[in-house]
Formats: structure tokens, sequence, C-alpha cells
């Protein structure tokens, strides 16, 4: 019963790749429930694929040494005068009119083990036969075959059609009973032998009442059939002419039979080529246009997104901002005293004239604080990324990477906001060297002021002798232009002071500026990559992964199909 | 060529209505349906009387010469119609008994000498019906009037189940223009049987029995006849070779023996074999693989008169037999019934098992035939095989009564349909203008939930965010502002003031508000265009319109010149539009805003910029407020008024000094509360109404879609429903 161990090793190796295969798809399934949409992965083809994963599970657990056949036709073909054939005895009823068989029937040679499969192709118990006894009388080859005798699939009785449907579903092999009327009817070609497309492998064709037929005939007849089945994608589809009338033809049915219940391969191959059917159908949404492409996001395109979320964050503009404070309260210490009166007195500051003092003073206060970012930019940005990244992906995916990159979109202004507010330096009301340098201001003013009042005292001693008895610090006039010097020198300096110092103040609010910017560039390269570019790359592996799950699927390299189960 | 049956020739005693024809009058009463045979009989007699005075094929219809008899074009003729059902349940009573055929038909015809008033109980009905006479130019005007709405009926939007109504309107327009309206026009055309039937039912093989000679070809391949064979006799070709008798359909006239004819041309045959009066048309089968002859079989029992089912014993319990009988039922028209190709072994429980199931499918009344596997001699049944068939249809051209019950109950039945496929096609013409609405609205919902969310954020302050705030507080905290807000003395000042430009910090300012503005705008659109083609998307009709670019579009006309032959008659029509559409946007594309809408929306906001610096002067809101003591720039007083009214809420330009955020106190002070509020509420309705526009440009382009698609009429479902009234009328 058992051949050679080396068949018995390949036949293992066969089963194990397919079920690495079908755990691919079960893969392929996992991650396209969590995608379905209309625009792919479609309830009908997920239900199918759930459908096939569990007839196959099943198949695989019963029995492997039994290869399930099954007898499909329309009414009135014979499938039952063919099954009584090759069963040697009237199990099935046979008719004039029509439909006859509205059950189905089985046949078994061999009959131990094959019970839960019965069961489980849903075949009464009244139906089942035995050969076990025909086991001795020479059809020891036969052992393993059940064969089933299915009720017809285009008669009005509509009951048997979803029989038919489910049988033709969980057969191994199956066997299309065609007549000379009927072989060209759409009802067997369009719902089954179409679908079929690719089945070669385990599909027969067998045209029947070959007796009404000259040879001739038969010979136009099977080339019309050939043509037909070609057009339809089951070029290697066996051709066999019988007639159950006369038992032409049976002993090459038979022979068909025996091979294909001797190989034992044929449940596996039914449902390899099942699986080759529903992966091409799954194969679109892991198209790439460009194979080699890289699923990630491309690194150009998250540092464009970054500097998009700095421009919306204004970085330039917190940059200007944050200089223009520090100058401004730097000028405040450093600034040249005489300059900032002159400012005063020269013109009339009008919201101070509007006595809108606690305003001006409110403005003056506003600097530098977080600001976010507007959600519009944000959004732009989003669209744009997605528009580069997902249009190459295939249906789903391609949305499913632009919902991944919008996933966090509402979070964003606000993370950038606290970014930015991060990045920010305290408020440092001073610099230490400021008020050095203020207290300079204010000690050259003191002398820039001493030596006003000493030239005047100078002036009004020395020269007008208003008063006497004076030191002669207050009364020589000689000393004039000491005291004129003392002031300009104290003026000069200080003015010296306040440009040098605000250079030195504006060079320091420069490099501040900068790197603050870099922060903050730096802090966005962050945000874009936690909440835009982690979610879509996230998406982006799990396509990377679906293709990955589909080449195991499609079987390459896993599994050696011999392209012919049974010799033509 | 010769098949080789199973069985050898068996002459047929149980089929229908076998052997010569012989005038047996008592054999009718006598039967097990006497008294409905009795009862029928005397009106059949009556409409034979009439017949004798009726002038010949060709003026019947006009109504003149039937001064008594009842309606013609009547849903139901009593006499004709209880005529055939008595003689069908006699017939079937013979072959069930095995007793000799009775011929049936002939009964009237001889009883015309000696009216036998047995048959009491229908006379009443009878004459109680009301004798509606039917003016044949009144119900051709009706029928003309429907075709009109019919054919421009607009089926443009993939509505679900467009395709079955672009389907069903073919195949009204295919009915009123081969059938209804040739039969009108020329009620004495021949009687036009189709055999139709199952592949390999021996469809081609019957038709060359009936006619004598092959005319049509047959064979072991299946399916056989891919060209229809129209066969009749030399004295009717006329009718057929005009082109009244299917005017979309090609033909060509047989010369010699039955030649393969390219796929859809129409073949004729003229046959000294077949009786005049009556033409048979072998059609193309049903239920092969090759779908376009199905669709070729439908378009000809549209046409025809009768309808000759041929199916096999092997095949008479197949689905797409009975799906075909009870459309024939439905649609009641006159049907006869072939089994052929029956073992003669068991013939009897074969012709009972298939009665059965036309009893259980309401189709007991029909005329039912058995043909037994016989040898086939020259693609010919034996004569005797064929016979009954023969008979039975030249009975029905010859008589005049037989003719108008066939006529006149294949005609109602179609007519019959008409009350319910009208109003049906009605219903889709309306379910278009609802799509159409429907997708307009989702479109504008789409747009007017941007220009909300647009306002929301004018409003709610989350404008200044980001850069403009940046830069705001650049401008404000420096002093910029203040400086912007000084009064500008010296030479000239007051002369050039309105060509002040504005300081760095404030172009800046600027700068950041309009592209903020910009890209709130375009956001909003991108938004309401991915919503409104999502919306779209889940429409079908939108989600077909979204798809068709033009490459689709023209492909799709493509297959359906290719796949449907009155599609051509169609495109003269107009019903096909097969100009193509210019540049198409795809779904992509109008997924996003439009291209100009970047540049649209940067002239919006400038001209809105100058808007509010426009108000800022006319109003002279530095004179009636506060400012007026100190003059002000007023570009950046009109800046600082924009980015209060943007920034802040309405409700907070009412807010005292103590209250709200720098600028709108600033603001504040300097406009007074009230003006402000005036103020705002006209620059925020200003940019509204500017932005509007912009959106109501973007959602154009799905209201474009639409129209490109074509112009649905608005009225076509009143029109259609009127002309089905007009025609009930006319009945």
């Amino acid at each position: 019963m058992i051949g050679s161990s080396a068949a018995q090793a390949q036949l293992l190796a066969e089963r194990a790749g397919l079920s690495a295969r079908l755990a691919a798809l079960a893969g392929l399934v996992e991650i396209g429930s969590a995608r379905r949409s209309t625009d792919g992965f479609g309830d009908d083809l997920l239900a199918e694929a759930n459908d096939l994963l569990t007839r196959a599970g099943e198949r695989l657990m019963l029995s492997a040494d039994h290869t399930v056949v099954a007898l499909a036709g329309g009414t009135g073909s014979g499938k039952s005068s063919l099954f009584n054939r090759l069963a040697g005895a009237d199990f099935s009823a046979v008719g004039v009119t029509r439909p006859v068989t509205s059950e189905v029937h089985a046949c078994v040679w061999g009959v131990s083990g094959s019970g839960p499969l019965l069961q489980w192709l849903g075949v009464p118990r009244r139906y089942r036969y035995a050969r076990s006894s025909a086991l001795d009388s020479g059809e020891q080859s036969m052992s393993g075959l059940v064969l089933l005798d299915m009720p017809d699939h285009d008669s009005v009785m509509g009951h048997s059609t979803d029989l038919v449907d489910r049988l033709v579903g969980l057969s191994d092999l199956m066997i299309w009973v065609l007549d000379p009327q009927k072989y060209a009817d759409a009802a067997v070609h369009r719902r089954f032998l179409v679908p079929l497309a690719g089945h070669s492998e385990v599909v027969a064709v067998v045209l029947n009442q070959a007796d009404v037929l000259t040879a001739a005939q038969i010979e136009d007849c099977v080339l019309d059939l050939r043509r037909l089945l070609d057009s339809e994608n089951l070029h290697d589809v066996q051709i066999l002419v019988t007639s159950a009338t006369t038992g032409a033809g049976i002993e090459e049915l038979r022979k068909l039979l025996i091979n294909a219940v001797s190989a034992r391969r044929a449940s596996a191959a039914r449902i390899s080529a099942d699986v080759d059917k529903i992966v091409v159908q799954f194969a679109p949404y892991g198209e790439l246009a460009d194979e080699g492409a890289d699923l990630r996001v491309p690194a150009r395109a998250s540092g464009s997104l970054a500097a998009k979320f700095a421009g919306a964050a204004g970085v330039e503009a917190i940059g200007d901002s944050l200089r223009s404070a520090r100058e401004l309260r730097a000028t405040d210490y450093i600034g040249w005293p005489i300059t900032w009166l002159a400012e005063r007195l020269r013109t009339r500051d009008p919201v101070r004239k509007i006595r809108l003092g606690r305003l001006w003073q409110e403005l003056r206060e506003i600097s530098t604080g977080p600001t976010g970012a507007q959600q519009a930019e944000i959004d732009l940005a989003l669209t744009q990324l997605a528009d580069e990244v997902a249009p190459p992906l295939p249906p789903p995916w391609s949305r499913t990477v632009r919902a991944a990159i919008r996933s966090r979109a509402d979070a964003i202004p606000a993370a950038l906001g606290t970014e930015i507010s991060d990045a920010l330096p305290l408020e440092r009301s001073a610099e230490r060297w400021w008020r050095v340098v203020g207290v300079g201001q204010g000690l050259l003013l003191g002398c820039a002021l001493v030596g006003l009042a000493w030239f005047g005292a100078l002036l009004a001693v020395g020269v007008f002798h208003a008063g006497s008895g004076l030191p002669r610090l207050f009364s020589s006039v000689l000393l004039l232009p000491a005291a004129a010097l003392l002031v300009i020198v104290a003026l000069l300096g200080g003015w010296i002071m306040a440009r040098s110092c605000s250079d030195a103040v504006s060079s320091a609010a420069e490099t501040e500026t900068r790197l603050l910017e870099d922060d903050i560039r730096r802090r966005m390269t962050g945000v874009a990559q936690d909440l835009v570019v982690a979610p879509a790359d996230l998406e982006l592996s799990e396509l990377d992964r679906y293709r990955g799950e589909l080449e195991v699927a499609r079987g390459h390299g896993r599994l050696e199909v011999e392209t012919a189960s049974f010799p033509a | 060529m010769t098949e080789r049956q199973d069985l050898a020739a068996a002459p047929a005693p149980w089929s229908g209505a076998g052997g010569p024809v012989p005038a047996a009058p008592e054999s009718a009463a006598a039967g097990p349906g006497g008294q409905a045979a009795g009862g029928t009989a005397d009106q059949a007699v009556q409409a034979g009387a009439a017949e004798s005075s009726a002038p010949g094929p060709g003026q019947g219809l006009s109504g003149t010469g039937w001064p008594q008899t009842g309606p013609q074009w009547q849903p139901a003729l009593p006499a004709a119609e209880s005529g055939t059902q008595a003689a069908t349940t006699a017939d079937r009573d013979a072959q069930a008994s095995g007793e000799a055929p009775r011929p049936v038909w002939a009964r009237p015809a001889s009883a015309v000498g000696e009216p036998q008033d047995q048959g009491g109980p229908s006379e009443p009905d009878e004459s109680d019906e009301p004798y509606a006479r039917v003016d044949a130019r009144k119900l051709e005007a009706a029928l003309l009037g429907l075709r009109k709405p019919v054919v421009s009926v607009p089926l443009l939007l993939a509505a679900p189940d467009v395709e079955a109504a672009r389907a069903e309107r073919l195949k009204l327009l295919s009915q009123i223009d081969d059938y209804l309206l040739p039969r009108l026009r020329q009620s004495g055309a021949p009687i036009l049987v189709a055999l139709v039937g199952s592949t390999g039912a021996g469809k081609s093989t019957l038709l060359n029995s009936l006619v004598g000679r092959q005319v049509s070809a047959t064979g072991i391949r299946r399916p056989t006849t891919n060209s229809p064979v129209l066969a009749c006799h030399p004295n009717d070709m006329r009718w057929f070779a005009e082109n009244v008798f299917l005017p979309t359909l090609p033909r060509v006239r047989q010369q010699g023996l039955a030649m393969p004819g390219r796929d859809g041309l129409l073949v004729l045959a003229a046959a000294e074999g077949m009786p005049e009066g009556v033409a048979v048309l072998d059609t193309p089968d049903i239920d092969s693989v090759v779908k376009a002859h199905r669709d070729f079989a439908n378009q000809f029992l549209d046409a025809s008169d009768l309808w000759l089912f041929v199916t096999t014993a092997r095949r008479y319990a197949d689905k797409a037999v009975w799906e075909m009988l009870k459309d024939a039922r439905n649609r009641g028209a006159a049907l006869a019934i072939a089994l052929s190709r029956v073992p003669t072994s068991a013939a009897a429980e074969l012709a009972a098992h298939f009665d059965a199931m036309l009893d259980a499918n309401g189709l007991r009344d029909v005329r039912r035939f058995i043909i037994p596997e016989t040898i086939v001699t020259e693609a010919q049944l034996p004569a005797e095989v064929a016979t009954p068939i023969k008979e039975y249809l030249a009975d029905t051209a010859r008589r005049d009564d037989r003719r108008v019950a066939v006529l006149t109950q294949t005609m109602s039945g179609v007519l019959d349909t008409f009350r319910e496929r009208v109003p049906a096609l009605a219903d889709h013409a309306s379910a278009q203008l609802r799509i159409s609405r429907d997708l307009q609205t989702a479109a504008a919902a789409a747009y007017s939930a941007a220009l909300a969310e647009f306002d929301e954020a004018t409003k709610n302050g989350s404008l200044l965010h980001g850069e403009v705030m940046a830069r705001w507080q650049d401008f404000a905290g420096t002093g910029d502002l203040l400086k912007a807000l000084q009064v500008r003395r010296g030479r000239g000042q007051a002369a050039k003031g309105k060509k002040q430009r504005l300081p760095a910090r404030a172009a800046a300012l600027r700068a950041a508000l309009d592209a903020s503005l910009e890209s709130l705008i375009a956001a909003m659109a991108d938004r309401a265009a991915e919503h409104a083609v999502a919306a779209w998307q889940e429409n079908t009709a939108g989600a077909a319109l979204l798809g068709r670019t033009p490459a689709a579009r023209s492909s799709e006309t493509g297959t359906a010149e290719e796949t449907d032959f009155v599609a051509s008659a169609l495109a003269d029509l107009g019903i096909l539009d097969a100009s193509a559409a210019a540049e198409h946007p795809g779904p992509a594309a109008l997924g996003r805003s439009s291209a100009g809408l970047a540049v649209r929306a940067e002239r919006a906001v400038s001209t809105w910029q100058d808007h509010v610096l426009h108000l800022v002067r006319a109003e002279n809101v530095t004179k009636r407020s506060i400012a007026r003591v100190v003059s002000f720039d007023e570009s950046s007083l009109a800046l600082v008024l924009a980015i209060g009214v943007l920034g802040y809420g309405a409700a907070e330009v009412s807010a005292t000094d103590d209250g709200g955020e720098p600028p709108q106190r600033l603001l504040t002070s300097l406009f007074g509360a009230g003006l402000l509020r005036d103020i705002g509420v006209r620059v925020r309705q200003d940019l509204h109404d500017r932005v509007s526009l912009l959106y109501e440009e973007e959602s154009r382009r799905f209201v474009e879609l639409i129209d490109r698609a074509g112009t649905l009429d608005e009225t076509i479902a009143t029109e259609l429903l009127q002309a089905g009234f007009t025609l009930e009328d006319a009945r």
C-alpha cells in the first residue's frame, strides 16, 4: 500500500510546503482583515480565503490515504451510469425522467479510516457503499478511492446546486461528465469550469455517451471541447471518451483513478491549486510599481516634512523675536543713556499720550513664548508627504499609509508647541555683564555729570568769580579743559561702550538664536519622526510583511510540484 | 448527414396534433373535456363566422372589417383563448389515453354551417365584454409617444442597477421597434414563429423538416447555429426583405444550400415547402457558452409572434429551460413546446413527467409536441414526425381566428408587461435625478463644512499660532508696533503718507498672516475635496463618475459597440454618446484642491487686506475714535486690525481694557468697542464671502463632472408615465 520511502519522503515534504503556504495565506488574511475595504481586501475575498483555510485544514487533518473523486456533470450526462460502471454494481439509480440523482452517493475502496472523511463530505450514511470485498478481487490498486456520484447542478431542483458547489469545493479530483448534447452548456462552463482554471492537474473531463456518435463525430466533438477548455485556461485537462452503455473507455477512466489514488497527492494538489488561485487575487495588493523600492518613508521626505513643521511653527520668526527681545532688553542696561533721553524728549509716544501706559508695558513684555503651529499648515505638509509616499503603493495600502501619516495629525500642533517652549531659554532678566556694563554706563554718566558740574563750577568760580574761598580745584580756569575733557571722555566712552556692547549683544543674540533655531529644528524632526514617520513606517513594514507572506504563499521555491499527478 | 441514434425511427402516435386533419366536430364535444370544449365551440364558431366577412390580412387591424367581434388587441380575447385551452386540454387527454389525435383546430371551420349552441356558461361573459375597438393608428401614435421618452431616459449615472435599466431600455425599444410597431403597421405580415431552445435540441433539424429541405446547418458541435435562419414561403419574403422587420439587423438572402452565415447575420431562406402566412426563425441557443447567442435569441423572441420552444428529453429539467419558459409565461407570449429526442421506450413516462412540470409552472395550457429520438436523414426528421408541428403552424397561419388569437395574445402580453415596466423605467429616471442631486449635495456639503471650519478657525484665534504669533510677538514686543503707530511728523510726511512702506517686522507679520490664511484656505479646500471624493466613492454612481477617465470611457463605448448590435442603432439615436469627454480629472486630482487655487487664494487674501485698509480709511476710524488725537500709519493699523479681528473671537471684541489679549485691548482702546465690533463683523464677513466664492468654484468641478456625463431631463419620468397612460388608453 505504501510506496517507497523516497516517494513518501517527497509526499511529506510536499505537505510541509503546503502547510507553509497555508500559513502564509493565513498571514495574508490576517493582514488583509485589518484593512478590509472596497478598494482592496473585499469581504468576498477574505471570506473565500478563510473558507479555503478552514477547508484545507480539515482536509489535511482527515485521511491522507483516501482520494476523493467527484463525478460531476449536468442532468442526463450519465454520471450515475458511470458511477455504477466503476463501482461494478447498481448503487445509484438511473432513469429517463430528469433529474434522477438528488443526493450524493459515495463508493469507497478500502474502508478503513474513511468514516470521518465521508462524514466531513456530508455523504448520508445510507448512500455510502463499500468495495472492501472487491479489494481481494484485483481492485487492490484502487484502495483509497472515494468516488462520489454527485447530483446534477443544472436542473430546476435548485436544492442540489448548493450541494454540488460544496462538494466541488471539497473533493480532491473532479471528473466532469459531459455528453455530446450538453458539452458546451453555459451552466457547467460558466459556473464550474471557468472558476477551476489553473486546476488542470485535478480536473478531468469525460465525454460520455460516445456510443451515440460516430468515430468522426467523436473526434470533432473532442476537438471542439478541447478548444473550449483551452479558451477557459484549462489547457492540460485530460479528456476521456467513454460510454457507460457499451463500456468503452471505462478502463482508461479506471486507470486514471488508480493513478490518482496511488500517487495519494491529489488532495494536496487540489488545495495547492486552490491556494494558487486565491493568491493570485491577493497578489495585486502586494504589487509595487518599483519592485526594488525601499518600503520606508524616504529620509528626504521626512526631512522636508520637518522643515515644513519648522516653517509652520515659525522657527525663523521665533529666532527673530528672540534676538529682538535680547537686544531690546540689553539696551536697557548697556544703552547709552543720552540716546534714550533724547528719544524720550524728542518724540511723543502716542500710546503714552493716550494713557495706555500699562498696555505699553505689556506690549514691551511680549517677547517669546510657546506658540505651537497652525493645524492648516500641518495638514498641508502631511498631505504633501502622503502624496509623495502613497501613490506608488497598491490600492488599499496607499490609503492605509495615508491614514497612518495622518493618524496623529491633531496632536502635532500641541507637540510642536511643547517642543518649542522646551527649547526656548528661560527668561533671564539680564546677563551679568550687562549689569556690569550698566554700572559702567552709570559711572560714565556720573563722570559726565560730575565733569559737567565741575565745568560749571570752574566756569562760575574761575571765570565769573562767583564765589571765593573755594579750593583751586574748582576755581582754576586752567582746569576748564580738563573738566571739558572729562565730560567729553565720559560721554564718548559711554557711547563707545554702548556701541561696542550692543554689537557684542547682537552677536551673542545671533549665536543664541542660531543655536535655538537648530535646536527647534532638531526637535521638529523628532516630532515628525514620532508622530508621522513612525506610524507610516509601521504601516509600510506591514506591507513588507505582506509581500513576504505573499511570496511564501505563492510557493516560490518552497513547493516543487510535478507537472502531472497522473499520466496522460 | 445521418445521425445514428439509439432508437429506430418510430411513428409518433402520441405526438401532438399529428396526422391529417379531418373535420370531426363531434369528437371535441365527446372528449373528456367535453363541457369546456363545447362551451368554446360556440365562441369559436362566432369568431369563424366573423372571419368569413373579414377582409384579407393587411386591413384587419383598422377595425373596419370587424363589425361585431371582440376586441382584437384586448389583453384577453375570450373566444380565442378559451378555444386554445380547450383544444390543448383535449389534445393532452388524447395523448395520455393513447387515443388517436383529434384534429381540434379543424373543428370550428367545419362548424360554421351548424353552430352548436350548447356552451351557455361563457356566452353572457362574452356579451358583457366591452367591445373597445382598437384604433391601430392611435395605438401606433401612443407607442411612438412612448418610444420618445424611452429613448431619451437619461441613464447616465452608474446607479447600482443602471446596467439592468439600460438593458431594460434596450429591450423596451427592441420590442417597440422590432415587434410592436412593425406588427401594427403591417398586420398582414406572416406570423413569425421563433424556434428557441437549448443547444442540441434539434431546432435546426426541425426547421429543415418543416421546410422540407436543408436551410439551416446541423451538426455535432455545440452550439451549432451561429446565425439565425428565417424560412418562409417565397410569397411572404417581401415582409422580411424590407427594412421593416428587425430593422437593425443585417440580413442576407440564402442562395442554394444552407451555409454557415456570419455571426449576427440573418439568413433569409425562401422555401416552397413552407405554408404561406407563417415564417419560422431558427435562433441560436439559449444556454450555450456563447453569451452573444443568448442575447441574440432574446432579441428574436421579442420580435416574434409565437414561440416554438424546443427542448430534449435530457434537458427538460434544466434550469435554463424553465427560466426561459417562465419568461414566456410572464410576458404572455403565445407558446408551443416540443420535447425532442424522446426515447421511444420511455416516451409515456417522459411525457407525463414533462406535463406535470408544465402544470406546476403554470403552463398547463400550452400546446406540447413530442418528437421521438429517430434517424435524421439529410438533416431532417422523418416526415411523419414533423407533420403535426407543420400542420399546427399551417393551421395557425390559415385560420384567422387562430391567427388573431396568437397575435393578440403575444401583443397583449407585451403591452401588459409595459404596465409595470414603463413605471419601473420612470423610477429609474427619477432615481437618476435623485442620485445626481445626492452627489451634488454631497459635494456642496463637503465644501460648506470646509467653509464653516474656515470661519471657525478665523474666529477662535487658532490662526494666531505658529509663525503669525511669533511674528506678532516680534512686531509688538520690540516696539515696532508703537513706532508704527507713532505720529510721523516732518516735511513731506503727510504728502507721501499713503505710500509709506511698512516697517520690516510689520511686513514680515503681514506676510506670515497672508501665508497662514492661504494655507488655511488650501487645507480646508483639500479636506473638502477629499471628503467629497470619499462621499462619492461610497456611491456607486459617484465612484463610476470619478473613475471615468477618457481612456476607460473610450474602451467602454468600444466594447459596447462590439457586444451589442443594438448599440449602433442607439448611437444614431444619440443615446450612446460617442463623443469623447474632454480632459478629465481622475479621482486623485479631484481629491485635492485644484491647481489654480493657491493663486486664487493669494489674490483673495491680498484683496481682502486691501479691503481692510480701505475700511480703515473709509470709515475714518482714526477720526471717529480715541485715536483721533494722534495720527497713525494706516497700513499698520489695518494690519493690527486684521490680526485683532482674526486672532481673537468676536465675543472678545467687546472686552474691556481688563480682558482680552494685548492687540485686542489696543484695538479697543484705539477704536472703541462698538466701532471695533462693527468693523470686525464686516472684515470677517468680507473674508467669508471671498473664501466662499473660492470654494464655490472648487465645488463646481464636481458639478461639472456630473454635467459632463450628460444632462438629466427632470421631466422625463413624468413624460414616461404619461406616455404609459396614453398607451393604456389607446389599447
